[in-house]
């Protein structure tokens, strides 16, 4: 599981900074839904905007990672709930 | 003792120890994003300097593949392009000599490293920075002449542009028909949103101007939608340029 997540996050810092961000932003939800505890998600969400926000820092309140951080807690109950038989 | 039932106190317990972590990744990240944000620019552009060299080689490389039939026919887009570029150029509010001085005198030619859709937002990073003395604010321009946006972060040798057509950002312009003093509003993706009273003339196909002495061109207007009960009406306008294939911008200091 521990290298899934290595992969995953190197193949998301790639597609960040090489792809078009209707390929990123998916990627990156998918892997909060499919990895348990994604947290390198939110650090991505920070990547993205300290990349391509207007200023030169990111801003406290990044939009993206709020969003995955967001996404992150309200799967937690849920994820709790989940079974899967695969 | 054995149970056979979850433990509540255990459950919610975890729940807000994850929980907890999370908002603590996040306030770690943001410092640290915060004080990292100057330097990561600097060290992302060379590989985005070599995925544009990348893509103009195998770009180059398709073209030999292309049949004669889709050559021939993208030779005439392009020199009614070229014919409609030289028109639009030639009813600028300047006249040709100075509109030729004002493009090419003290700008700093520099190609465009990422534009949207790679960045979410309406967001362009160049190669030139203060080393090639361009400064926050700076004017940023196609060669060709409409004016995209401006400096809005500063790195040694890249830049970040904000464009206009940035979401929310809001620019003076003129509407050229009437001479109109409007607001630009951006919406994304090279797009704007104008609201003028119902009275004040304006049809598709016109032009928006910026409000500076020596204006140049900003939007084109691509549509306009009014109601019946509404005392305003709502212009819609683009880039006069595809914002997503942007290859190279001149910056004024």
């Amino acid at each position: 599981m521990r290298s899934y997540r290595l992969i995953s996050t190197l193949i998301l810092t790639l597609a960040v900074i090489l792809l078009p961000y209707w390929i990123y932003l998916p990627l990156l939800f998918v892997a909060v839904a499919i990895l348990p505890m994604f947290w390198e998600g939110i650090l991505l969400g920070f990547l993205i905007d300290a990349l391509y926000s207007q200023g030169i820092s990111v801003p406290i309140g990044s939009p993206v990672a709020l969003s995955i951080l967001a996404a992150l807690v309200i799967l937690l109950p849920l994820r709790a709930r989940l079974r899967t038989y695969v | 003792m054995k149970t056979n039932y979850l433990l509540k106190n255990k459950s919610r317990r975890s729940y807000s120890g994850k929980v907890l972590f999370l908002i603590g990744v996040f306030l770690v990240g943001a410092v640290f994003f915060y004080f990292l944000g100057p330097w990561l620019v600097p060290l992302v552009s060379p590989l985005w300097k070599t995925e544009n060299a990348v893509a103009r080689t195998l770009s180059k490389g398709f073209d030999f593949f292309r049949s004669r039939q889709t050559l021939i026919e993208e030779n005439i887009t392009l020199k009614e392009k070229v014919a409609s570029l030289e028109l639009e150029r030639s009813s600028f509010t300047l006249s040709g000599v100075e509109r030729q001085e004002s493009i090419q005198g003290e700008n700093i030619r520099a190609a465009v490293l990422t534009r949207p859709p790679q960045s979410p937002y309406d967001i362009l990073i160049i190669d030139a920075g203060y080393k090639n003395s361009v400064i926050e604010g700076g004017r940023i321009f196609l060669p060709e002449g409409p004016e995209l946006g401006v400096v809005s972060a500063v790195f040694p040798t890249t830049a970040k542009v904000k464009l206009f057509s940035t979401d929310g950002e809001k620019t003076s312009a003129v509407l050229e028909r009437g001479n109109d003093p409007v607001t630009l509003e951006g919406v994304g993706g090279g797009n704007f949103r104008i609201i003028v009273p119902r009275d004040t003339a304006v049809e598709v196909g016109d032009r928006v101007l910026s409000a500076h002495l020596s204006s140049s061109l900003l939007a084109i207007v691509g549509d306009v939608e009014v109601s019946a009960t509404d005392s305003f009406k709502e212009v819609l306008a683009k880039s006069p340029v595809n914002i997503f294939s942007v290859r190279f911008v001149l910056v004024r200091p």
